[in-house]
């Protein structure tokens, strides 16, 4: 279990993670997206009718999986605990502004990654938001940003996410709640329910294991020059490259992709908001997941902001349209975010930057003080 | 021994804040107390990076990791 905390262990990780990603392509996720936390999560939503958008409500076994994987590896290596209290309402927010930024862009980092890896470039040039984003939450960590200290709770409070999320999947699955699933559009492609379970079960232990975070990838990289988390990022965009040039789906262009648009300001300002916010939560929405999984409340509060902000964002028009090509019936569709969208990311901006400027602690959070040194050995 | 409290921290403020004393005190031993085991390796990996001696104790659910 140690190899994974190696770098060769991070980048076998990334290649296993990789290979599952291929899998869920292979097995019928829509294109493009074979795993996405933001527009899964935004399918759950759908799915429990919290937005009523019917191209996108499908209860994506994948959330459910990832998040019991992490619970279990955590349960069986004893790595489980049950904290909370750093500021849960600060991270709602940052779980909702993530998802408002990720539906703008239309894909989370790691859907970013996998549409990067069939040449889809509107996400290489999102990357550039992505980057700065992180760059900028790196430089509020510097200045002493802190959300403070989540402390030890009840052992079963970790728990309740993990519990209600495999509840409510008894509950769709065997059809004793009646949730929408879509007929037509991203929510109708889905692979077989029990492989997407199994998968994103292993997928959740794996990341659970190796820390895996798209945010921590840059977000190192621009604190300290430190590279390593984006050695199993690289990972699974090598092994998505070739699946995707093998199976013909690699194009490289900016229109035609499927799932996206070319409003670059928007691809940029979308993955920007996420980036930042993901590197002032600890983590990207995927990392959220797993942290909740953990046992983390703050992250299951922060993965309640992302449930909501999916809500919102289709209720209230603010995601961003794919592009669509004109049709003998229908003209073309340029996608990306209508104006209230447009609005709803910019004020998503500024608060950011609030919520940054305001949680900088004068007084470093930590305590640091001279102790005797109890580890030097007598002379 | 300067000891760096960073127990129920965000990631990665063990780590950054580690870093800190570590360039404002090079010649310090700098014992880090964490509480969950990504931290951990992340100070762990911090220290080897630096060519220093690392070592890590488990008491309770806490780390602590002591670099020389």
């Amino acid at each position: 279990m140690d190899f994974f905390y190696k770098r060769s262990g991070l980048i076998v990780a990334g290649l296993i993670f990789g290979v599952l990603t291929a899998v869920l392509a292979f097995a019928g996720n829509p294109a493009n997206m074979a795993i996405c936390a933001a527009c899964f999560i935004r399918d759950v939503a759908g799915s429990l009718k919290l937005h009523s958008a019917e191209p996108v409500q499908y209860f994506r076994p994948e959330i459910v999986g990832m998040v019991v994987g992490a619970f279990l590896i955590a349960i069986a290596t004893k790595e489980y605990r049950s904290t909370a209290g750093s500021s849960p309402m600060v991270r709602f927010a940052l779980g909702f502004i993530m998802m408002i930024g990720a539906l703008v862009f239309l894909g989370c980092p790691l859907r970013m990654v996998i549409r990067m890896a069939a040449g889809d470039l509107n996400a290489w040039i999102g990357l550039i938001g992505f980057v700065l984003g992180t760059g900028t939450g790196a430089f509020f960590l510097n200045k002493g940003f802190s959300l403070g200290r989540e402390y030890d709770t009840g052992k079963a409070a970790g728990a309740v996410l993990t519990v209600v999320l495999t509840l409510l999947f008894i509950l769709a699955i065997s059809g004793l709640i009646a949730v929408a699933a879509s007929e037509k559009g991203p929510g109708s492609m889905h692979a077989p329910w029990i492989l997407a379970l199994v998968v994103a079960i292993v997928i959740g232990a794996l990341a659970q294991k190796t820390r895996l975070c798209f945010a921590s990838g840059f977000r190192n990289a621009w604190l300290m020059r430190d590279f390593t988390m984006l050695l199993p990022i690289a990972g699974i965009f090598v092994i998505m490259l070739v699946y995707n040039i093998a199976t013909g789906n690699f194009h490289l262009s900016t229109a035609g992709q499927p799932i996206a648009h070319s409003q670059q300001l928007w691809n940029i300002l979308g993955l920007y908001a996420v980036g930042f916010a993901a590197v002032l939560a600890g983590g990207c929405p995927l990392r959220q997941m797993i942290m909740a999984g953990r046992g983390s409340s703050d992250a299951a509060v922060t993965f309640l902001g992302l449930l909501v902000g999916a809500a919102f964002a289709h209720n209230f028009g603010w995601a961003g349209a794919a592009a669509a090509a004109a049709t003998d019936t229908t003209p073309a569709v340029a996608g990306g975010p209508a104006l209230a969208g447009q609005v709803a990311l910019v004020v998503c901006i500024v608060v950011l930057f609030i919520i940054a400027g305001v949680n900088i602690q004068k007084k470093k959070a930590v305590v640091v003080k001279q102790v005797p040194d109890t580890t030097a050995s007598e002379a | 021994m300067i000891q760096v409290d960073a127990r129920g921290l965000s990631c990665p403020e063990p780590l950054l804040r580690t870093k800190e004393v570590l360039d404002e005190y090079p010649n310090e031993v700098v014992q880090t107390i964490v509480s969950d085991v990504n931290a951990r390796e992340n100070v762990k990996n911090l220290g080897l990076r630096r060519r220093k001696d690392v070592e890590v104790k488990q008491e309770g659910q806490d780390f602590y990791i002591t670099i020389k």
